[in-house]
């Protein structure tokens, strides 16, 4: 091969993934402050009963966690999402993409964190909700506003940084 | 005070890496003669060790007041892992980095030796460049020894209980041992393009390979650790941080390969040179993959996107500066040298092209979902395992088919070994659908594969060995290798049975009840509960009878909860047997008193890590006797 070649296309390689890699790190470093309303909706939960926007009708701020049993960052927050529900606040689960089965054994094995379960299979509410992959986290208000939508794995620096203030304001 | 005192020395490491790489391109530019540039690296070394310990007392003394410390520790912490906190952080992690890489110059200027003074100095001043950006790195971006002022923490968040282990505590360390050798080929391959020509190949082929030696290490330890500590019973999840490091390791292979062509033969120049920089590209773009938060994946580092983006420009630069520099170079090669199909150049070229390839779609599948994010507007994938098995498996299988017959080939080889190649390939294939169809009484692809992978390497091995027995100079010069290749049999090995011959459960089981699987039968007999200075546990206590001898042991897998981070670990139990592994993971304790358990036997787990050992002990061993015996 020519020393040429030797050159060009091995830098050519490192530059275009490197293009993509600046795109995605602006990409990723946009502020999620939003308000939006809860959109409309039909569908079921994990137990086959139908459910829709009057889960969120209540008096109290509450969490949507999308997760899937396919995405392994959803079992690292998953212990902190078990505490969250020991201090009495309401998640509602966001399966996406996901399998029926297989989501129920996972709630049946690590314990369920959550009060109810939407069951998206084919990812249509969480197009609405511009859910970007698993898992997310939203803050929903007493007003059934979204407020805050966090990317990524949840935890306690998290929770204590951005949530805990949106809440107590 | 102290830890400012750190801070200081880590600026002084800067000054001097940054004077020594300007005065050895100044001598080289000016054409003047200055002093031995290699002094300069003990002071270096021992400033950067001088700041590492000071990290260290500040940890075990629990000074909560630097951010860093108080990010990663905890009063509770036990001290042994008080002192392995140290890397379990971004900036710490990337400060052991960098002393490490001073370690690889030091033990390289001890161990070699130039007759012009100059040429050593150009060497080093690549490993200084390398050093210099990162060390810069550390003191403007990622600072361990940034302050928490005006109010310290009082207890510190915790250090990730998944790393609160013993194999975390010395995987890092040997890994990076591993990466950080890479910056020695790298830099004799630039200072070639500089003409620097004494030994190039011969110090290139080494030191990759010692490095080589401790990346297999640290990735077989990272195997392990997650084997047994993250509780699923998987032993390579393909998880991006494992491709960033197996990609290096790949182009590693490939290179001393290649080096070996470069230095018997003096061809391949231009390709030796290219695959030193592309090593340690690979572990840029990996440290970058990793610290940049760009892809999430279980060993998650500080996300920090403004750091990334700093990373990723150093790795622009260097990469930009070290092909400018085989740009402008003219190294030739020795254009007399003919190879045949079946010569032993030929093959090596085989083998560094398929090691090439895999390392590239390795990284293509892993950096995939960044591209597709774009694309698809801002929507997310991930590639596992399917991908990865489809497109690698056939890759290592001719890999390893080479692999036996490539050893036994000659340098430049006449036509006529392409009979005696074609003979031992039906051979091959022959004993291994046979040893198949015996053993496992059917014929299936998958165990064929595996069984001639394995038996065409041990093959190739045992036949050479047995060629050179009479001459014990020989036999010893090629031990190493040998010992490396059967190691990678006995990976591939553990590899293919593990995949193929497991035996997995899920089961709910209350105290007294039992349940089977394989050939082995599992009690609950008891649950116990123990606390420790920093989490308490529950325990649930199987006895486990082996069926075919009567034998019984007991199992104590463990769900651990960690206060201070307010997370839940599960710790599985593992009773190692000569054929396998028998594994418990439990996942939760139901109200109703019974707990749900997932039980596995994996035979023959244990080769895979074996065969690292033995990959590394060889590469170790070819190292040292060529050190010893030059």
């Amino acid at each position: 091969m020519k020393k040429i070649y030797l050159i060009i296309l091995p830098l050519a390689f490192v530059g275009i993934i490197s293009l993509f890699f600046v795109l995605n790190l602006n990409y990723e470093n946009e502020d999620i402050l939003i308000v939006s309303d809860i959109p409309d909706f039909k569908m079921t939960d994990l137990s086959g009963n139908k459910i829709d926007r009057s889960v969120f009708t209540d008096n109290e701020y509450k969490l949507i966690n999308v997760w899937a049993t396919w995405c392994i960052n959803c079992k690292l927050e998953h212990g902190f999402l078990m505490y969250l529900k020991q201090e009495n606040f309401k998640i509602i689960g966001l399966n996406y993409k996901d399998n029926i089965e297989k989501a129920n054994k996972w709630l049946v094995q690590f314990g369920n964190p959550y009060k109810k379960n939407i069951f998206d299979q084919k990812g249509e509410l969480g197009f609405e909700l511009g859910v970007a992959g698993a898992p997310e986290t939203y803050l929903v208000n007493k007003q059934n506003k979204i407020l805050y939508k966090h990317i990524g794995v949840m935890n306690e620096d998290i929770w204590n940084q951005k949530f805990l203030p949106l809440i107590n304001e | 005070m102290i830890p400012e005192i750190g801070n200081v020395f880590l600026i002084f490491a800067f000054s001097i890496s940054v004077l020594s790489f300007l005065s050895a391109n100044y001598s080289y530019y000016a054409d003047t003669k200055i002093y031995d540039l290699s002094k300069n690296i003990f002071l270096v070394f021992f400033l950067l060790l001088a700041s590492f310990l000071i990290l260290e007392f500040s940890f075990l003394t629990d000074d909560f007041s630097v951010l860093y410390v108080a990010n990663n520790s905890n009063p509770n912490l036990p001290a042994y892992y008080k002192f392995s906190a140290l890397w379990g952080g971004h900036e710490g992690s990337l400060l052991l980095f960098v002393l490490i890489i001073s370690i690889w110059m030091m033990v390289f200027s001890l161990l070699s030796s130039y007759t012009k003074i100059e040429d050593k100095n150009l060497v080093l001043s690549f490993c200084y460049l390398v050093l210099l950006s990162l060390l810069g790195f550390i003191i403007f971006s990622s600072n361990p020894f940034e302050r928490l002022i005006p109010i310290a923490s009082m207890s510190g968040t915790d250090l990730n209980p998944l790393l609160q282990d013993f194999a975390f505590t010395i995987h890092p360390p040997i890994l990076y041992f591993g990466y950080a050798g890479l910056v020695i080929p790298f830099s004799l391959a630039l200072a070639r393009c500089f003409n620097v020509k004494e030994g190039w190949t011969m110090h290139i082929r080494n030191w990759t390979v010692l490095s080589w030696s401790f990346l297999t290490l640290g990735i077989a330890l990272g195997s392990w650790w997650a084997y047994y500590e993250l509780g699923w019973g998987g032993w390579w999840f393909w998880d991006p941080v494992e491709n960033s490091s197996l990609v290096p390791w790949l182009l590693a292979t490939a290179l001393f390969h290649s080096a070996v062509v470069s230095n018997s033969r003096k061809i391949f120049n231009n390709w030796t040179i290219l695959l030193s920089i592309l090593s340690i590209i690979g572990c840029f773009i990996g440290m970058f993959l990793v610290r940049s938060g760009i892809l999430t994946s279980v060993h998650s580092f500080a996300l920090d996107p403004e750091r990334g983006l700093i990373l990723l420009l150093i790795t622009l630069m260097i990469t930009l500066y070290s092909f400018f520099i085989f740009f402008k170079s003219d190294v030739s090669d020795n254009n007399s040298i003919n190879y045949s199909i079946v010569s032993k150049e030929y093959f090596l070229l085989i083998n560094n092209l398929f090691l090439v390839v895999l390392a590239v779609i390795i990284l293509f599948g892993t950096v995939y979902p960044i591209f597709y994010e774009i694309f698809s507007g801002g929507k997310t994938i991930s590639v596992g395992a399917p991908y990865f098995n489809l497109v690698t498996v056939p890759i290592a299988f001719f890999l390893a088919f080479f692999q036996g017959y490539g050893v036994l080939t000659k340098w430049s080889a006449s036509p006529n070994s392409i009979r005696t190649f074609s003979i031992t390939l039906i051979v091959i294939i022959f004993i291994s659908l046979t040893f198949s169809y015996l053993v496992f009484n059917y014929l299936s692809l998958f165990n064929v594969i595996g069984i001639i992978m394995v038996s065409s390497i041990i093959g190739g091995v045992i036949i050479s060995a047995l060629r050179t027995i009479d001459n014990k100079k020989l036999f010893f010069s090629a031990l190493g290798m040998n010992f490396a290749h059967i190691g990678i049999a006995v990976t591939i090995f553990g590899i293919g049975v593990v995949s193929s011959h497991s035996s997995s459960k899920e089961v709910i089981l209350e105290i007294g009840e039992s349940t089977t699987l394989s050939n082995y039968e599992f009690t609950l007999i008891a649950e116990d509960f123990k606390e420790e200075s920093n989490f308490y546990s529950q325990i649930a206590i199987f006895q486990v009878e082996n069926q075919n001898n009567g034998k019984t042991f007991d199992l104590k897998p463990e769900k651990a909860f960690y206060p201070s981070s307010r997370s839940i670990m599960t710790e599985s139990a593992i009773a190692i047997t000569p054929k396998e592994d028998v594994y418990i993971s439990l996942s939760e304790r139901l109200d109703s008193g019974e707990w749900i358990a997932k039980i596995q036997t994996k035979p023959f787990v244990r080769f895979i890590w074996l065969g690292a050992i033995l990959m590394c002990l060889g590469g170790i061993f070819s190292f040292s006797r060529r050190l010893l015996f030059r």
